[in-house]
């Protein structure tokens, strides 16, 4: 017996899908020179997830690369993704692409007797030697069945081509329909024989939009994420968002960066740390907009760039706004300062909405970011999407350093906790509130720092008021109990003492 | 008129055989039809096997006259294939 046999094995290693997130998922891309089985119901992406997985694989590593169709015919998969500007025709003329047409044959097909399918197997291996093909697709193989009668010969021959693929090294994607979301891996049993990586696909309608997620069920070599990922197909393709993939290993700032006011700066030991996510929380007409806008000049006043998503007013009624407080936000529009997106909620899925974000902070490169309100975002999810969202969005500022504040409306105008909040306050490093308080009949705003990680803050409740020059902050509120976590009622010996000493210093 | 037959095989199998060997008793007992016949081994011509979009194997594909027939396996049914390849009664 020879004992060397085995010497010199080494772990398998990973090819890079150039899929925005996949690599974060997989630790990397799938496993080189191997078949990954991509399984998934009708309409789950499988055939534009392994085209991409072609046509990243030609233009970011140049790898040549072969799609194997079963289903649909070359001429419609090419048209198919002409519109996200993948030119399959144009890779073809350069050699760098081939389709191996396997697609039902136009005239009818006779069966009798014995036959395999060597004929797909001569067609797939000339077409590799052809180009020198790495990487390679076989989509569907569920349609190969429906092609031919005898199952033990396809299973047979596919096993066949997926060996002599891992003996050539190229790694390979093979897809497969499954009927239910959540059942047996495939319809046809194909796991079988590529089982050592395994990729699901869904689709599933929740509060009454599609939700579309990833999960790697199986793969060799090292790590992998385990859950689903939600991902959306956007103008660039497919993109997974890997949530619980981010890690918090972003380094701390010290240097601080004002909130626009003086008075708050001090209330938050002297600003904001730059790489801090501010939460802003308050019933509806508190003071939010407000706080935002005057964070939001601070920044384009002093050279920062902004980037202000609005979900819950008008452009027009922004900028309207911020003039009344003498900001001129169109001019630094005008200046490539500041950039506003008003959108509605409803516009989009929050999947879609967290890469828009991305997209945009990718090419505006903002020092900061103003959202409001981020509990408007509720209304179109539900808590588990929001909370992914949440986690998504925030981990996605921290990787980039930006600043951000972020409103959110309380249910109640007395305050209390907002989905947003429960979500949100583990996350953030900085949480102000502004509440209403009712003193003797007439109502005031407070405005309280209730966290401040990293740095000591003021913990008084204070008043502050708006007027046509903007926010001002007041004294503390002084002998009132129960501003923050409920009916503020006044405490004292007599109403007069304490109306005598409230503004006291 | 000539009916053109392609048999495609991919080596030295025996399907591929078998195949052949029934063609060629087809052949031989049919009269009053001129047969011609090309036999393709894909693996040494894997081109014509794309251009004739060959899966499986053995093949045979009556070109012409029309209509066109693919027939797949090793064409042991002597009588059946035999039914697919003549010439359909013109109405």
């Amino acid at each position: 017996m020879n004992n060397d046999e085995y010497a010199g094995l080494t772990a398998p290693t990973k090819t890079p899908t150039g899929i925005e997130g996949l690599e974060n998922i997989t630790s990397g891309g799938l496993t080189e020179g191997r078949t990954t089985l991509v399984v998934g119901s009708s309409g789950s992406c499988k055939t534009l997830l392994a085209v991409e997985f072609l046509f990243r694989g030609i233009t970011m590593f140049d790898q040549p690369a072969v799609f194997v169709t079963f289903e649909e015919r070359p001429k419609d998969i090419i048209r198919n993704v002409k519109g996200l500007n993948w030119h399959l025709d144009e890779l073809i003329r350069q050699d760098k692409f081939r389709f191996v047409d396997a697609s039902p044959d136009t005239v009818s097909v006779e069966e009798t007797g014995v036959y395999d399918l060597s004929g797909l197997f001569a067609q797939i291996k000339y077409r590799i030697d052809e180009i020198g093909a790495k990487i390679l697709v076989m989509d569907s193989v569920g349609a190969l069945f429906t092609q031919f009668s005898q199952e033990l010969v396809i299973r047979r021959e596919l096993f066949k081509i997926t060996d002599y693929l891992k003996q050539v090294g190229v790694t390979a994607i093979m897809t497969a329909e499954r009927l239910e979301e959540y059942g047996p891996i495939s319809r046809i049993g194909v796991e079988e024989f590529v089982s050592d990586n395994v990729i699901i696909l869904r689709n599933v309608l929740e509060a009454e939009k599609c939700r579309r997620t990833i999960q790697i069920l199986k793969m060799r070599g090292n790590s992998h994420f385990k859950g689903e990922f939600p991902f959306t197909i956007s103008q660039s393709g497919i993109s997974i968002l890997p949530l619980s993939a981010m890690e918090l290993k972003q380094p701390s700032s010290t240097e601080r960066v004002s909130m626009g006011n003086p008075e708050l700066d001090k209330m938050a030991g002297g600003g904001i740390f730059r790489d801090s996510i501010f939460l802003v929380s308050g019933p509806t007409g508190g003071g939010k907009t407000m706080m935002s806008t005057t964070f939001t000049a601070q920044a384009c006043r002093s050279g920062d760039k902004v980037l202000v998503l609005a979900y819950e007013e008008s452009r027009e009624q922004l900028l309207r706004n911020a003039q009344s407080w003498g900001m001129d936000f169109k001019k630094w529009e005008d200046e490539g300062l500041l950039r506003v997106l008003c959108q509605y909620p409803e516009a989009m899925g929050l999947e879609d909405h967290l890469l828009m974000i991305r997209r945009e902070i990718e090419s505006f490169q903002p020092d900061r970011l103003v959202m409001d309100s981020i509990s408007a975002m509720e209304r179109v999810s539900n808590v588990r999407n929001f909370r992914e969202f949440v986690i998504g969005l925030t981990s996605f500022l921290k990787e980039s350093r930006v600043c951000s504040l972020f409103t959110s409306t309380t249910p109640e105008l007395s305050g209390g906790e907002s989905v947003t909040e429960a979500h949100i306050s583990t996350i953030t490093d900085v949480i102000m509130l502004l509440r209403y308080v009712e003193i003797n009949g007439i109502l005031r705003r407070g405005v309280a720092v209730i966290k401040m990680r990293g740095s000591q803050h003021d913990k008084q409740i204070r008043e502050f008021i708006i007027d046509r020059e903007g926010l001002h902050i007041q004294k503390p509120f002084k002998n009132i109990q129960n501003i923050i976590l409920g009916i503020p009622s006044a405490m004292g010996p007599s109403e007069r003492d304490h109306l005598g000493d409230m503004f006291k210093k | 008129m000539k009916t053109i037959l392609k048999l495609f095989i991919a080596g030295e199998t025996a399907p591929g055989k078998n195949a052949v060997m029934n063609l060629n008793e087809i052949i031989n007992k049919t009269t009053g039809i001129e047969w011609c016949l090309e036999i393709i081994d894909i693996y040494k011509d894997p081109k014509s096997a794309i251009d004739g979009r060959i899966i499986a194997v053995p093949a045979l594909i009556k070109a012409s006259p029309p209509p066109i027939v693919k027939i797949i396996g090793d064409l042991s049914d002597t009588e059946r294939i035999l039914s697919l390849l003549e010439p359909a009664d013109d109405v």
